[in-house]
């Protein structure tokens, strides 16, 4: 099966993604929103599940924190992993909790060896409490720090290798990475080990008014920029087709809108698959 | 402590305002990235705080809304990545948050959305009907309570409170001339499948469900509601709660189960 292109499932689409073909058509949501006992949200998303395929995206684990995973949340997520068996379960290389209190962000952190000692540590125990293999997300950063053993690319591919864990590659992260730390975006996404990537996200952003825009944010509130369309190319000509989220959690536009931006992904994936079959022929 | 925990503790301080510890790992000290983080954080819990009180918001309009969550917020941060459960302290704050003085109603408005919300995503569980309710027929009513169904809430207030929350929930709420009057009220959230229903209640009824909230035999549940300890009444208490899907099983005291 050819990988295709899904979306963001919000609450203000949930009838028409009940009423979408199911041809290839897969959703995302953050497992954090499901965490209730009952109620329409997951009469919904039971409802669409029994159509499509899903995709669980955490945004809580806090793997990049210096303390073991929080047992009860790891609970709930296996409790949600089990229910809807999602394709895809995925995480960020971020930090979000310190003791007892949640700071609702995905925060950044010194690639250091003995970071990457406790980042794979944490992996480790979610994988094993999960009972399956996760996918990983590179983070999108403001913050140029010091203290960095490695670069982000050495950082995932030694977590990879380490820890048995995918890779999802968020392009609009990458963008907007390397443009608030002044990286090369285009040489990261050629050099991102392949083999692990299991997912890719595409989003918008725009720029910070506030420092008179030479930060980007990366909001999900806007449509996919056309660099960020361009770098999705260049990575899929080199890595061959991959499941890729149409990523939107805020100013949501109508769902055929986003249909719209899917089907452009779905286009490239499709000319992936042409062409590696094509050169497969004239081997 | 390992450094990643003080790099962590290092930068929560400079998202609360002090960077000096954080200092020795910043390229840049006057780099806005640091501000992107704290706007980031503190909006997320305000966001969530908005999605739960929206008749709070509504009423006080977003700016002063926005200000106080971030009040709350700052002492009270979210202790959990799923923010469903977060701000159910935040009624009784908002009470007694000085800029509220002379609105002491919020308060009991954000109650309300709190009791909205719990009942939204509150268990499912089966409702009984009006045909099952015969079978109360067949039980002592000393030794049966009924069992309320996980998503339903109710309150007491002493003035027209609930009329004015119910008022602000239609689509084109009345932003001005309700007039609050002192009398009780009381109000009863349900939740059918896809959406919570609110309806104001009567004081016995109230009563009755307080009591069976609490595990009370039908005869003393009765009691309470009807204050003299008769049950004359009770088939219109019991009808109000069963039109509203208030019962999801009648349950024998002694442990065995009837419906």
């Amino acid at each position: 099966m050819i990988p295709t292109a899904g979306l963001s499932l919000k609450p203000q689409h949930y009838a028409e993604a009940l009423a979408e073909p199911a041809d290839g058509q897969w959703f995302e949501v953050h497992p954090e929103n499901y965490m209730c006992e009952g109620g329409p949200r997951h009469r919904w998303l039971e409802a669409i599940r029994e159509r499509h395929p899903l995709s669980l995206h955490g945004v809580g684990l806090s793997l990049a924190g210096a303390e073991d995973p929080e047992i009860n949340h790891l609970a709930a997520l296996k409790r949600l992993v089990d229910r809807y068996e999602p394709f895809v379960v995925s995480e960020h290389l971020a930090w979000s909790r310190r003791g007892r209190v949640y700071h609702p962000d995905l925060l950044p952190f010194p690639r250091t060896e003995s970071a990457l000692d406790r980042i794979v540590s944490n992996v480790d125990q979610a994988q094993d409490a999960l009972g399956r293999r996760i996918l990983i997300e590179n983070p999108s950063l403001y913050l140029a720090l010091h203290g960095h053993e490695m670069s982000e690319i050495e950082f995932l591919s030694e977590l990879v290798d380490r820890a048995g864990c995918g890779l999802l590659v968020d392009v609009n992260n990458v963008f907007v990475s390397a443009n608030n730390l002044g990286f090369g975006a285009e040489a990261y996404v050629d050099a991102i080990p392949a083999d692990a990537i299991g997912e890719i996200h595409l989003a918008g952003h725009r720029p910070d008014e506030k420092v008179g825009g030479d930060l980007l944010i990366d909001t999900h509130g806007e449509p996919v920029s056309d660099a960020v369309w361009s770098l999705y190319n260049r990575l899929i000509s080199r890595i061959g087709a991959r499941a890729t989220l149409i990523e939107r959690d805020d100013n949501i536009p109508a769902f055929h809108y986003l249909q719209a931006e899917r089907s452009k992904a779905n286009a490239i994936l499709n000319q992936s698959h042409t062409r590696t079959v094509s050169e497969y022929i004239h081997v | 402590m390992s450094e990643l925990a003080r790099f962590q503790d290092a930068f929560i301080a400079a998202l609360q305002g002090d960077a000096s510890d954080l200092e020795g790992w910043l390229q840049d000290r006057d780099s806005p990235g640091l501000a992107v983080y704290r706007n980031t954080v503190r909006s997320g819990a305000i966001d969530a705080l908005a999605s739960i009180f929206h008749t709070v918001q509504l009423m006080v309009g977003v700016d002063w809304f926005r200000a106080a969550a971030s009040e709350f917020a700052a002492g009270r941060p979210p202790a959990h990545p799923s923010m469903l459960n977060y701000g159910q302290d935040f009624p009784k704050w908002l009470t007694a948050f000085p800029p509220a003085a002379d609105t002491p109603y919020l308060g009991s408005l954000a109650q309300m959305d709190w009791l909205w919300w719990e009942a939204h995503f509150a268990a499912e569980a089966d409702r009984i009907s009006g045909e099952a309710i015969q079978a109360l027929q067949e039980c002592d009513l000393a030794q049966c309570t009924l069992k309320l169904h996980p998503a339903v809430r109710f309150a007491r207030f002493n003035q027209t409170l609930a009329s004015l929350w119910l008022s602000h929930q239609r689509p084109d709420p009345a932003a001005s001339g309700f007039a609050i009057e002192d009398r009780p009220e009381h109000v009863l959230f349900t939740r059918e499948q896809q959406s919570v229903r609110t309806v104001l209640i009567d004081g016995s009824t109230y009563d009755f469900l307080s009591a069976c909230a609490e595990g009370a035999s039908l005869l003393d549940a009765a009691s309470r509601a009807m204050g003299d300890g008769t049950i004359a009444s009770l088939p219109g208490v019991l009808w109000t709660g069963l039109e509203a899907g208030a019962f999801a099983g009648i349950k024998h005291l002694n442990g065995g189960g009837l419906s």
